[in-house]
């Protein structure tokens, strides 16, 4: 890996657009917001959430301050001590790991149930983990760039088939407004709080993203623009379809798209909408499995991520074919020892390295990034070099 | 015959990464990650080729951490 400020910087638009997407994309497949106890109110809490989540953002943004020219895991690393920083880094890896497993998981279930019935899941795993084996190899700006035109297609074309449900949807599925049940409110808020395993990755890609001072409270926005999204999408699906439709289904947002029709036009378009989402779930597990690249290869003390890209590829994938048994399952994990373990990782870990690293000084002679990067600029510039000039020749 | 082929992809894969990583300047360290994560990939894919059963590890991990969930009450 190379450090943080001679690495290839990604502006602030697309990292935003980036990250929104991996907030957002599991709503396309398995809809975890709809796991929470609240019922049919769960959208109140998916707002009430982003209040935590703001909280986050700002933890984040203070570990980040701490060195801003500094990835996350040199940072623990170089001020824990390398021993301690070595057991979090790879702690930290192995939790973006199973998330990217998880997603890659959710991804190929959808698949698998509603278009690809026939195809053994090692298939449609395989080729979306070689799309993310591939882009990740290209660097972080590369798929940055990428996440602006894929995030800004999906928003406009699911925002658009929105218009299309307006007409079908009864106020009355979605009284009472206001739910009874306050508690089961405040720990739904918690749980759609444990799902922003976003803002983690948010940690580890900003020191490589051009950020300027005053531009930072858009950062503090991102978690509203994406929750009111989820929250919008699940009024949608309960004033249609109604919630006890909507809550013996397996895919939420699916189950409403194959409700929509375009009349001979396009009688059914939601194979079409599906290859859409599965672009951006190649984003989010892109996002994921980067992290968990970032984190590995600062344990192992490597200049590059690259060369770890291949084996830890098939890892994923063997991983993402054996995380869950059933379905059922992975509603169990979200909502129950996974939900403790995404808070753990997403707010409690780095407020405690935050609170402990800012007042750690560097230990003399730790590697500063710039030493690091002219270690890695040889080998990771001249492999992304040769991969843009593979291309170029391809064009020629 | 599932496993056969998973060594013989494994083996292209070796050869082809291998050679990238040397040609462009990768040291002893890159190396000997490399080929200690390709050890641990192939374990884990001959596993799964040859069908031996492996606990799904988010529900372990999650069965592990059930307790302190049931304190948040959700379910």
């Amino acid at each position: 890996m190379k450090g943080a400020d001679t690495m290839e910087k990604t502006s602030l638009l697309s990292l935003i657009l980036w990250m929104i997407a991996v907030r957002v994309t599991p709503m396309f497949f398995s809809f975890p917001e709809f796991d929470a106890s609240a019922g049919e109110a769960s959208w109140i809490a998916v707002i009430l959430s982003t209040i935590p989540v703001t909280l986050g953002v700002w933890v984040v943004l203070k570990l980040w301050q701490v060195d801003p020219q500094r990835s996350i895991p040199e940072l623990i690393r170089d001020r824990a001590g390398r021993v301690v920083g070595n057991a979090v880094n790879l702690m930290l890896a192995g939790y973006f790991m199973l998330a990217a497993a998880i997603s890659l998981w959710e991804l190929d279930d959808v698949l698998v149930t509603t278009i690809f019935t026939r195809t053994p899941s090692v298939a449609v795993s395989g080729a979306m983990a070689l799309v993310v084996v591939i882009a990740v190899r290209q660097g972080i700006e590369v798929i940055s760039r990428t996440a602006i035109f894929l995030v800004a297609g999906g928003m406009l074309s699911t925002g658009l088939l929105t218009l299309i449900w307006l007409p079908d949807v009864t106020l009355d599925f979605l009284l009472p407004l206001f739910p009874v049940d306050v508690g089961a409110l405040i720990s739904s808020t918690i749980y759609h709080a444990s799902l922003v395993d976003v803002l983690l990755v948010f940690a580890f890609l900003l020191p490589f993203t051009e950020v300027k001072p005053e531009n930072m409270r858009f950062l503090y926005a991102s978690p509203w623009i994406a929750h009111s999204i989820i929250a919008l999408a699940m009024l949608f699906c309960i004033g249609v379809l109604s919630f006890p439709v909507i809550d013996k289904e397996n895919f939420e947002y699916l189950a409403l798209v194959r409700q929509a029709s375009l009349g001979t036009f396009l009688e059914r378009f939601d194979p079409l909408i599906l290859t859409g989402w599965t672009v951006l779930g190649y984003l989010r597990i892109s996002a994921l499995f980067l992290s968990a690249l970032i984190a590995l290869s600062t344990v192992l003390g490597l200049s590059d991520y690259r060369a770890l890209t291949i084996p830890m590829g098939i890892i994923l994938l063997c991983l993402s074919l054996i995380v869950f048994d059933t379905f059922p399952a992975r509603e169990e994990y979200m909502t129950g020892g996974g939900m403790v373990l995404n808070l753990v990782f997403i707010y409690v870990l780095p407020l405690l390295l935050w609170l402990v690293l800012r007042n750690t000084h560097d230990p003399a002679g730790a590697p500063r990034p710039t030493a690091a990067a002219d270690r890695g600029v040889s080998a990771s510039d001249a492999m992304s070099a040769e991969t843009n000039s593979g291309q170029k020749e391809a064009g020629a | 015959m599932a496993a056969v082929g998973v060594v013989f992809l494994f083996g292209f894969l070796f050869l082809y990464e291998y050679s990238r990583v040397r040609r462009f300047g990768g040291g002893a360290r890159e190396m000997s990650a490399f080929a200690g994560l390709m050890i641990i990939a192939l374990a884990f894919a001959l596993a799964l080729a040859l069908g031996v059963e492996m606990p799904p590890p988010a529900q372990v991990l999650g069965a592990l951490l059930e307790k302190p969930a049931r304190l948040i009450s959700l379910r």
